[in-house]
């Protein structure tokens, strides 16, 4: 077996989920539950007996999709609905979109009209985090999220269903999070890329076999010399746009010591607590998530949380991809970035979109960005 | 010791040869489609001015968009830190670089050691950059020379929302038909490339002393509408074109 082995199957089901929904639904006759990102509760689809699998719209070229959404829409919305009108997303049985700024509210609306058939669900999460009703307002939410879907599947998302999807969730987490560990201490044989591939490919991928693949890695790598040349990097961002960033990164010796990617460490860093009331749990570990740009918290809460994770990761640099066009991303990052600079803490921001920039060119700011920050490295 | 810096730019090759920290020899020579015969040919010159042969040189840097190209190169170096070092080892006391070449313009805020602390590329459009300036000479009927120097003579500002140059020439069209003069047509222009390059500037944050570097800054019709833009005075070295190359030697002697 080749070095690159056990590895693959990540990458294949990261670029292909849907032959792997398939066979999956062929197996256990279940639905199959798109959703996009961030912040679905994957466990209460699966407990609700579907397969939930986290659309993404990175590297996807729009054609058909610019006749139903404005141009100044994102690549991630854009991209997941252009999947949709060119027939990629028929494996799906339903679709949840969260409500996480105004561009998702409007896809929900423009999902309802370009498939009226498929089975779609709003999940209106709060905006405003901090207001003393939000809890008791997302419970309620997720309690009728939890109704619809059992109604969907005709499956009953018990609350010991729950316990258990929470159980292999979180085991699922603990085994990503050492993940990220394998990564910081030996980013050769773990690279970005991999590391990527691995945490994107369990939000679409049936979690118990995620779980059975990742037994096959390998856990006990020794660190080669290079690993310990590599520049520490912190990176905030949505998600990996272009697709091509993390090979880009592991190209020019980065070394990823923390980021807030949805499709990243932001997906697996927190569990659900369990033995308790499921919905409350639910509720707790969405709170406790890495802020997401959509939300609206105290601006100096955003910025002191976000320098603070950043010195504790011991990062030499930050990395910001702001998605082009998206304007919730546009309102945190001119704070974020001053709060950065204040600290002196080196800096790219780069605006990223496959739709809007070529690779040679990030290239070359990163490669740029590298040189830099590598005079500041001891 | 004996080093080379060879910055591949889009439009232009240029070679720097330093012995001991002093400049022994330069070229500069169009990149055209065979960039990697660019880079011999602009190599073998600046080697010939020395009297030097490429035996004599200890370590060759390339940088600029073409830096893989040359086959002869020991190391290489993005445009940023090339660019940095060139420009401090010039005027020790420069905060800031301006780089506006061909294809890209950029800014980069150094410190004393010409070490990069921060940098901005312009975005994904010629708007900021030379090529965009050649365009408009074209549309205007004007060499890239006299360019400069009419937009010197220029009585007004006329605003021109240039943020690409398809759209730029279609504006320019405009002018012309209003019967705008040609200078302010001219300093127009300018203006408009000066504003992107500013905001770029900005970002970094402009600490005086500013240097501007890269083959527009030959451009004296820009060189004004940047520095009015800035508010502050602009140093010009005398081969602005060069100072990446420089850099990059420099770097190779390190």
């Amino acid at each position: 077996m080749s070095a690159h082995a056990p590895w693959h199957i990540f990458e294949q089901t990261l670029h292909d989920p849907w032959t792997l929904a398939a066979e999956w639904k062929q197996q256990t006759g279940g639905p199959v539950i798109g959703h996009l990102l961030p912040d679905v509760p994957e466990e209460l689809i699966h407990a609700a007996g579907a397969l939930p699998i986290a659309l993404t719209g990175a590297g996807v070229r729009a054609a058909r999709a610019h006749a139903l959404i404005p141009g100044y829409t994102c690549s991630h919305a854009m991209g997941v609905l252009e999947r949709a009108l060119t027939g990629q997303l028929e494996i799906l049985d339903g679709m949840v979109i969260p409500y996480v700024c105004d561009t998702t509210r409007n896809l929900h609306h423009i999902w309802r009209r370009a498939f009226p058939k498929m089975w779609c669900e709003f999940l209106r999460l709060p905006k405003r985090l901090e207001h003393p009703g939000a809890r008791d307002y997302l419970k309620e939410e997720f309690s009728r999220m939890r109704e619809a879907l059992c109604r969907h599947t005709h499956r009953a998302a018990t609350d010991e269903a729950l316990e258990e999807s929470f159980c292999l969730y979180n085991k699922s987490r603990a085994k990503l999070r050492e993940a990220y560990e394998r990564h910081r201490k030996d980013p050769s044989t773990w690279s970005i890329r991999r590391l990527h591939a691995l945490v994107a490919s369990a939000q679409c991928a049936p979690r118990d076999l995620h779980l059975q693949w990742m037994e096959r890695l390998p856990w006990n790598t020794e660190a080669d010399e290079a690993s310990h040349c590599r520049v520490p990097l912190y990176v905030r961002g949505k998600i990996w746009d272009p697709p091509e960033l993390p090979e880009l990164l592991d190209g020019l010796g980065f070394v990823v010591v923390g980021d807030e990617m949805v499709t990243g460490y932001r997906s697996v860093g927190e569990d659900v607590h369990l033995g308790g009331d499921p919905l409350e749990a639910l509720v707790e570990r969405h709170m406790r998530l890495i802020p997401y740009a959509g939300y609206h918290l105290s601006p100096r809460e955003v910025v002191d949380g976000f320098l603070r994770r950043v010195e504790q990761s011991g990062a030499a640099g930050v990395l910001i991809l702001d998605p082009k066009f998206c304007e919730a991303a546009g309102f945190d990052s001119p704070d974020l970035r001053q709060g950065l600079r204040r600290r002196g803490v080196p800096l790219l921001a780069l605006e990223t979109s496959d739709r809007g920039g070529a690779v040679g060119a990030l290239r070359v700011r990163l490669e740029a960005f590298a040189e830099m920050l590598s005079q500041t490295v001891p | 010791m004996i080093t080379a810096g060879i910055d591949c730019g889009a439009k232009t090759v240029k070679v720097v040869v330093i012995k001991d920290g002093q400049v022994v020899g330069k070229s500069l020579v169009p990149a055209g489609i065979d960039a990697k015969g660019a880079a011999e040919k602009a190599f073998d010159e600046a080697l010939a001015q020395a009297g030097l042969s490429r035996k004599d040189v200890a370590k060759v840097v390339s940088t600029g968009t073409g830096r893989k190209e040359p086959t002869f190169r020991d190391e290489e170096v993005t445009e940023v830190t090339a660019d940095a070092r060139g420009a401090v080892f010039l005027f020790p006391q420069a905060r800031t670089v301006i780089d506006v070449g061909a294809e890209e313009g950029r800014a980069i805020r150094v410190d004393a050691a010409g070490k990069v602390v921060d940098f901005a590329v312009n975005e994904k459009c010629a708007a900021g950059a030379g090529a965009f300036v050649e365009a408009m000479a074209r549309a205007l009927e004007v060499d890239l020379e006299e360019m400069g120097k009419l937009s010197l003579q220029a009585k007004q500002a006329v605003p021109m929302n240039a943020q690409c140059a398809v759209f730029a020439e279609s504006e320019l069209v405009s002018l012309v038909h209003a019967k705008t003069p040609k200078p302010d047509m001219a300093r127009a222009i300018h203006d408009a490339i000066a504003d992107r390059i500013v905001s770029m500037v900005r970002r970094v944050g402009a600490e005086p002393e500013v240097v501007l570097i890269g083959g527009v800054a030959k451009n004296v019709g820009f060189v004004d509408s940047l520095s009015r833009d800035l508010e502050t005075e602009v140093k010009l070295p005398d081969d602005p074109e060069m100072v990446g190359a420089l850099g990059a030697a420099l770097i190779a002697a390190e």
